[in-house]
């Protein structure tokens, strides 16, 4: 089986954030007190290599990193 | 006007001199700005309900608000009234807040329906707790204890404070390296001092506009609100979570000065931030507090900003600022604290009680007016970092000086460079953690025999929380499980990044966990 964009982040959410992955993380779950700026920025590190896409600052909003389901919905946007 | 010596007056004598000049600009939300008359009303109208319920000179308030100007006037409105503010981070749960509360006997708390909701499950067990204010109009729902409403918007009579300038006027709670978080009690002069000192050497005026992000909890955070107010200048508010929307604030606001984290200048200077494709024109200074900016993060800013000067400082809440580097030397040293800041002498004493020479390591000592009154209800605790001046006797003049634990040493120039804690101290994104709180919520769930938390060197959060534990059994341990519970009980820069789970820690000779060791081998594995 494929694995789907939402996997792909989680799973390097959960790799990253033990704390986090103990919690459980679903696709809906909001990441707002989950990753701090940081975090955020560690993730867009992951996800523009990841899916051979490119972020410019303004796509760093909190509608687009709201959910892992939002952040994919991102990603497929940019590599249209 | 008379010369200010109570915290209050910095805000009245503002609001005499500008009522109409802008004073706080609130980005959380819809934009607010507040002048220096409304800002003055917000605060006048807190302070007469605390009153109206039976404030008693002293009595301590906490502020548990998100930043706001709501936060910044409760702060003044706490003296106003002739208490102590006991200004709360809201990065805090439930649990901490309540032992600050029941730490120093707070009577009062100014919070909203929100913060209430978070934390009333722990805090409704504090005895001192006599009365919430509340920000908004949600009374009905709390039956549990006295409440006010819409605090901020009355038009009670006020009695004016018969403190003085040597009265406690705040307590701002910080973490050592044993027990739980300890208030650091600052007196009126204490912080007119330190917004004295701070605005002399970073010049400040009416025209600045400065970008506030730190909490008003944190010492510099605080001082940051209390240099604006004194100088008619304006502060920005801003809730952020990412740097763009620094880079943003710092544009769309004209701001003049800036204070960050050593997080948040890592922020900065990601390719994410935009600040490679913004103008800014106005700004004028960036400062750093709660740890060492990295030297390479100092260089990019340099490059990126070179029309904007850089001061790096340096500080313990113990003691407010102790060191600033001038810009001018920043290219020249970036990895330097600098000297002591005005008013103030830093000595750095050895082991044995002396000075110590150049490139000689020793403990940073600060004698100045910031120097706090020490910890409240701590007495042995405060005679360890409060202490008679090493080397001029009590009976000679010498006073009481801030032992900072921290180990430093000096240039021929006499320029200071950090080199590390004394003690087991962590110091990760600004905050000061102490391993025992951590090692505690770690030992909770019952499945471990030992606990050690160290911090190992990171370059943007200055050092990342490092758990190491012993299993009871040798049973399978869920290192996820117990990290996940510390991440309910404890606030995220407190939950430990990595675990490593080992058969027993290695002993002192008198029997202690031994920290050094522990971290000596991680930190060679780590290079």
């Amino acid at each position: 089986m494929m694995l789907t964009i939402q996997d792909a982040i989680r799973g390097y959410i959960y790799q990253r954030y033990p704390a986090v992955k103990a919690k459980g993380l679903s696709n809906e779950d909001t990441l707002t007190g989950v990753l701090d700026s940081l975090a955020v920025l560690g993730l867009v590190g992951f996800i523009e290599p990841e899916f051979s896409i490119q972020l410019s600052p303004s796509d760093l909003t909190d509608e687009n990193f709201e959910t892992i389901t939002s952040i994919a919905r991102l990603v497929d946007r940019l590599k249209e | 006007m008379n010369q200010p010596y109570l915290l209050q007056h910095l805000l009245e004598q503002a609001a005499m001199r500008a009522p109409a000049a802008e004073a706080v600009v609130d980005l959380a939300g819809e934009r607010r700005s507040f002048n220096y008359e409304t800002l003055y009303r917000t605060a006048r109208s807190c302070a007469s309900v605390l009153q109206q319920q039976g404030l008693e000179r002293l009595d301590r308030v906490a502020v548990f608000l998100p930043k706001s100007a709501e936060e910044a006037a409760a702060i003044f409105a706490a003296t106003m009234a002739g208490g102590v503010f006991v200004s709360v981070n809201t990065a805090l749960l439930a649990p901490q807040v309540a032992h600050i509360l029941a730490d120093c006997g707070v009577k009062y708390l100014v919070t909203s329906r929100q913060g209430w909701q978070k934390i009333c499950g722990e805090v409704t067990n504090v005895r001192s707790l006599r009365c919430l204010l509340l920000l908004d109009d949600h009374r009905h729902e709390i039956d549990a204890i006295d409440a006010v409403a819409n605090v901020f918007r009355q038009d009670g009579e006020l009695r004016s404070s018969t403190a003085i300038g040597e009265d406690l006027a705040g307590i701002l709670y910080t973490s050592g390296s044993t027990g739980k978080p300890r208030g650091v009690m600052l007196s009126h002069r204490n912080l007119l001092a330190g917004a004295r000192i701070v605005s002399t050497y970073l010049e400040l005026s009416s025209a600045d506009r400065l970008l506030s992000v730190v909490p008003f909890s944190f010492d510099y955070g605080l001082n940051q609100l209390l240099t604006t107010v004194q100088y008619n200048a304006a502060i920005v508010l801003l809730h952020f979570r990412f740097p763009f929307e620094i880079v943003r604030a710092l544009k769309e606001e004209s701001i003049t000065g800036f204070a960050g984290v050593p997080l948040i200048w890592a922020g900065l200077i990601h390719h994410m931030s935009g600040l490679r494709e913004t103008t800014l024109t106005t700004l004028r200074y960036i400062t750093n507090t709660g740890g060492c900016v990295p030297t390479s993060t100092v260089r990019t800013l340099r490059e990126l900003l070179p029309n904007v000067q850089i001061v790096l400082m340096y500080g313990l809440t113990e003691a407010f600022r102790s060191t600033y580097l001038p810009p001018a030397e920043v290219d020249r040293r970036p990895n330097s604290i600098g000297k002591a800041i005005p008013e103030t002498e830093i000595l750095v004493i050895g082991p044995d009680g002396k000075p110590c020479q150049p490139g000689e390591v020793g403990t940073l000592v600060h004698r100045g007016p910031t120097v706090s009154l020490g910890y409240w209800g701590k007495p042995e605790l405060t005679s360890e970092v409060i202490r008679p001046h090493p080397l001029i006797p009590l009976d000679q003049g010498g006073g009481m000086v801030c032992y900072s634990g921290d180990l430093v040493k000096t240039d021929d120039e006499g320029f200071i460079y950090y080199i590390a804690r004394a003690d087991g101290q962590i110091k990760s994104q600004g905050y000061r953690i102490s391993p025992a709180e951590v090692e505690e919520a770690l030992m909770e769930g019952g499945e471990l025999s030992a606990a050690a938390v160290i911090g190992l060197p990171a370059a943007e959060a200055g050092e990342n929380v490092h758990a190491i534990v012993v299993p009871i059994s040798s049973a399978a341990l869920n290192a996820d499980q117990i990290l996940g519970r510390c991440a309910v009980r404890l606030p995220s820069y407190m939950v430990p990044k990595s675990i490593e789970v080992v058969n027993s820690l290695p002993k002192t000779p008198n029997g202690k966990i031994d920290y050094k060791s522990l971290r000596a081998a991680r930190v060679r594995q780590d290079q």
